[in-house]
């Protein structure tokens, strides 16, 4: 109600005509006028009404007591500054009806000029917006519960113009990715590098085609981890059918993505297992007479795609014929009494091959102790099975060899027997020697204690007796070596004391080369004895050939067979060789620091046992070959 | 110290080897003891005198490297091994092990003697160095823990007023204590302190 210029003085308005104040009172508003001070000096008919004020009353401030006491100091003081600046407004407030209720208003006031263009006064309105003011408070709530809701929401929801812009993002989103709305603009830098470019191919393609948008992606959060997120988004919709907006939804799947890898790390782990351990799994429904088989299994049977697998005769039809009807009424029993299944059993592939298997199950039974299932699983044992025959083979060969060894350990005694001939000795020797220096000791002393003296000589006497008694003892021990012939291969001996000298560190850097006549007929020889003879020649050789360097070190064991029928077997060496061969089958000759000069005089004694000869020739080239010669039917009476 | 007259002990297993040695090592003027095992040898009373043990290597109980081994630990004599093998690998371990000598019997008397004489010779040095190290710790043992404690800075080349900053008292009161330690270990200058405290084995207190 647009007054600028009122045609008669403010104060005048009381004393307006009738006809004049009867418009102003019908027109369906609530109409007021002030002076100049702001006090009302005229507040229309419906004003009244409406407060249910008198005009008394009314006039003046006192209209101000309709107002609800919650507005008043507000709209009062927002109307005393319109009052000093002189400028209209408009301010909501609530008004008393006469009922006592209230009511929105909107109050508007317009500042009134006289004819000279000074302040005359102040008119206005009161518009009763009650109604709209209520819609526009319930839909404020509706707002706040809605961004309460989408602030709580588990999911990061956010909405986008119909070109992509994002124009709201909820607190969930923000506080995930750390970022404010605007930085959401360029959202793509907070998806992982790996899925970036996937999500904006997909993003732009549902922009421009409306198709609503699905992807699984990795999101960064604000402290630089990445979880896995699902999102959807789709397009609301005018009624023209252009789009609106779009409205998006991602929810963190980071956990269920993390159940499912391990789930199928697992899968495939179980998967290996089975592969590895050769073991797969297999479950009969009893009820639907269905067999589910894993694939190890398949692999393990050579299954085809295609074939059906599913019945159990299928399966039976695999099992080698003799082990069928065994099998068959094993598992038929294992239905019938609900026992365990547990069978070791042969199956023929198509090919014919042959496999070992071996099978568990174990009955399920329902609440009411029916079998429902029986779930098991099954080892293909043919490496095994396989294994286990060569080892039965090995521990054969190894107890062949423990034999051999423990007749080795046999032969070693001979140069462990001369190490004890050797200590036996010299323990007199030393003695002998102690009481002779000891004996002239005190013959020298001042003056000579001849007792002492004549004491260490009677003990040289019994310590020389006491040596002599051990070399007769040894003699005799050599000479009582007893016999015991046996019809043996020579070549077989020669193998077995080869194996024995490859364990000697001297072995190491010689190279063995052997000719072994495998036509040589059987000898009767006593094996130990056989045994220590070519064991002493070839450690003999061994020696002879270790000091070499200017030459690769050379040994050959040669057995063949004579004109007249003797074995014969050559061991030469290209050693450092003997001054004269026939010597050192002398007792007591020796070429080493340590050596007792007795191997080859035993060596000797052993070939005249058999009636055979052993010699030693010097070789053209460097070293020794010795030669032993045996009759092949030997004398039998000894 | 009771007289210095050295003694040898000879362990072997053969009667014949411990009657020759026992009569040898007389006629040169030595105490003789002889035992036919190691357990024989290890329960036997032992003067106090220098001395030196003739080991046969293999003896029928314990072998002569274990007992070499066993003996170690104790303030035996030092070993002259004797044996009838005579292997390179026992002779090596031996010597490593601290023995005199490893002789191959036979073996001449002058082989015999001059190692037993260098044996005693050790023994002797030992026993004189345990001995000192007996008067020592004798002495250390007179001190008070205060003065022990002092003892540390002394020797550590702390002046007394240092020492008493420390240890939180007077300069006199660890001239004091200086004067008794002096005195209780029988250091007749600072230099044999050290070198008394070094002996046992004591570590100067170093500075903070």
């Amino acid at each position: 109600m647009p007054f600028t210029r009122l045609p008669i003085p403010v104060d005048g308005v009381q004393h307006l005509d009738d006809p004049f104040r009867a418009v102003l009172d019908t027109i369906p508003a609530l109409l007021w006028i002030t002076d100049a001070a702001g006090a009302a000096v005229y507040i229309n008919r419906r004003w009244l009404e409406y407060t249910g004020l008198s005009e008394g009353e009314a006039l003046g401030w006192g209209w101000t007591v309709a107002l609800h006491g919650e507005d008043r100091v507000r709209l009062t003081s927002y109307w005393q500054s319109l009052l000093a600046s002189g400028e209209s407004g408009k301010i909501e407030a609530r008004l008393r009806r006469f009922d006592a209720s209230y009511r929105w208003f909107l109050f508007s006031a317009e500042p009134l000029h006289d004819a000279s263009g000074g302040l005359a006064g102040w008119c206005g309105s009161v518009t009763d917006i009650d109604d709209r003011h209520l819609a526009e408070e319930a839909a404020r709530a509706a707002e706040r519960d809605l961004r309460l809701i989408l602030d709580n929401v588990p999911a990061l929801v956010t909405t986008a113009t119909p070109t992509g812009a994002i124009d709201f993002a909820n607190r969930q989103l923000l506080d995930y990715v750390g970022a404010s709305l605007e930085d959401l603009q360029d959202w793509p830098q907070f998806i992982d590098e790996r899925d970036r470019s996937m999500m904006i191919e997909r993003w732009a393609h549902s922009l421009e085609s409306g198709e609503p948008f699905a992807a699984e992606f990795r999101l960064r959060r604000a402290d630089g981890i990445c979880r896995w997120f699902h999102a959807t988004a789709v397009p609301v919709r005018a009624p023209d059918r252009s789009i609106v907006r779009w409205y998006v939804v991602v929810i963190d799947v980071d956990d269920r993505k993390r159940v499912e890898d391990a789930l199928r790390q697992s899968e495939a782990y179980l998967r290996e297992v089975q592969r590895l351990s050769c073991t797969g799994g297999w479950r009969y429904d009893i009820a639907a007479d269905l067999v589910e088989s894993s694939p190890e299994i398949k692999r393990v049977y050579a299954i085809q795609p295609g074939e059906d697998t599913s019945r159990p005769p299928f399966w039976f039809g695999r099992i080698h014929p003799e082990d069928r009807p065994r099998i068959e009424a094993h598992f038929a029993r294992c239905l019938r009494e609900k026992t365990e299944y547990r069978a070791t059993y042969r199956i023929v592939l198509p090919d014919g091959a042959i496999r070992f298997q071996y099978a568990v199950g174990q009955p399920i039974t329902n609440e009411a102790g029916e079998l429902v299932e029986i779930i098991g699983a099954q080892m293909d044992m043919t490496e095994h099975w396989l294994a286990t025959i060569e080892l039965e083979r090995a521990s054969e060969a190894v107890r062949d060899l423990q034999m051999k060894m423990s007749r080795a350990a046999h032969i070693a005694t001979v140069g462990e027997l001369a190490g004890s001939i050797a200590h036996e000795v010299n323990q007199p020797l030393a003695a002998v020697v102690a009481n002779a220096h000891a004996c002239l000791r005190w013959l020298a002393a001042a003056p000579p204690n001849i007792d002492r003296a004549v004491e260490a000589a009677q003990r040289i006497a019994d310590d020389g007796k006491d040596a002599g008694e051990i070399v007769r003892k040894v003699r005799s021990l050599f000479r009582r070596a007893p016999a015991e012939k046996v019809p043996l291969d020579l070549n077989e001996v020669v193998r077995e004391v080869l194996l024995l000298v490859d364990s000697s560190p001297a072995r190491q850097s010689v190279l063995i080369e052997t000719g072994l006549d495998p036509d040589l007929p059987m000898l009767w020889a006593d094996r130990v004895q056989l045994q220590q003879l070519l064991l002493n020649l070839m450690l003999n050789a061994l020696e002879a050939v270790e000091s070499i360097t200017d030459r690769p070190k050379h040994l050959t064991v040669r057995s063949s067979r004579a004109e007249n029928g003797d074995a014969i077997l050559q061991i030469a060496d290209n050693g450092i060789g003997l001054h004269d061969p026939e010597a050192a089958f002398e007792p007591f000759f020796t070429t080493k620091e340590k050596g007792m000069g007795l191997g080859l005089a035993i060596c000797r004694s052993i070939v005249a046992a058999h009636s055979g000869t052993l010699s030693a020739a010097r070789n053209a080239g460097a070293g020794t070959t010795f030669t032993i010669r045996l009759p092949l039917q030997a004398d039998t009476s000894s | 110290m009771t007289i210095d007259r050295p003694i040898v002990f000879v362990v072997d297993d053969d009667v014949r080897i411990r009657d020759a040695l026992a009569s040898l090592l007389a006629s040169v003027g030595f105490d003789v003891v002889a035992f036919a095992s190691a357990t024989e040898f290890l329960g036997a009373e032992k003067p106090d005198a220098p001395a030196c043990l003739v080991l046969d290597l293999e003896l029928p109980d314990i072998h002569g490297l274990e007992l070499q081994k066993d003996l170690a630990e104790r303030e035996a004599p030092p070993i002259v091994f004797i044996t009838g093998h005579g292997d390179i690998p026992s002779s090596v371990k031996a010597m490593k092990a601290g023995a005199v000598e490893f002789l191959s019997k036979p073996f001449g008397d002058e082989e015999l003697l001059s190692a037993i004489n260098a044996g005693i010779a050790l023994d002797r040095s030992a026993r004189l160095k345990r001995a000192e190290r007996a008067e020592l710790t004798c002495r250390y043992e007179r001190l008070t823990p205060r003065e022990r404690e002092v003892l540390t800075f002394v020797v550590g080349g702390f002046a007394n007023k240092q020492t008493a900053d420390e240890l939180g008292t007077s300069e006199i009161t660890i001239g004091v204590h200086r004067g008794q330690i002096m005195r209780k270990m029988g250091a007749r200058s600072l230099a044999e302190l050290v070198r008394l405290a070094d002996k046992l084995g004591i570590r100067p207190h170093q500075s903070p």
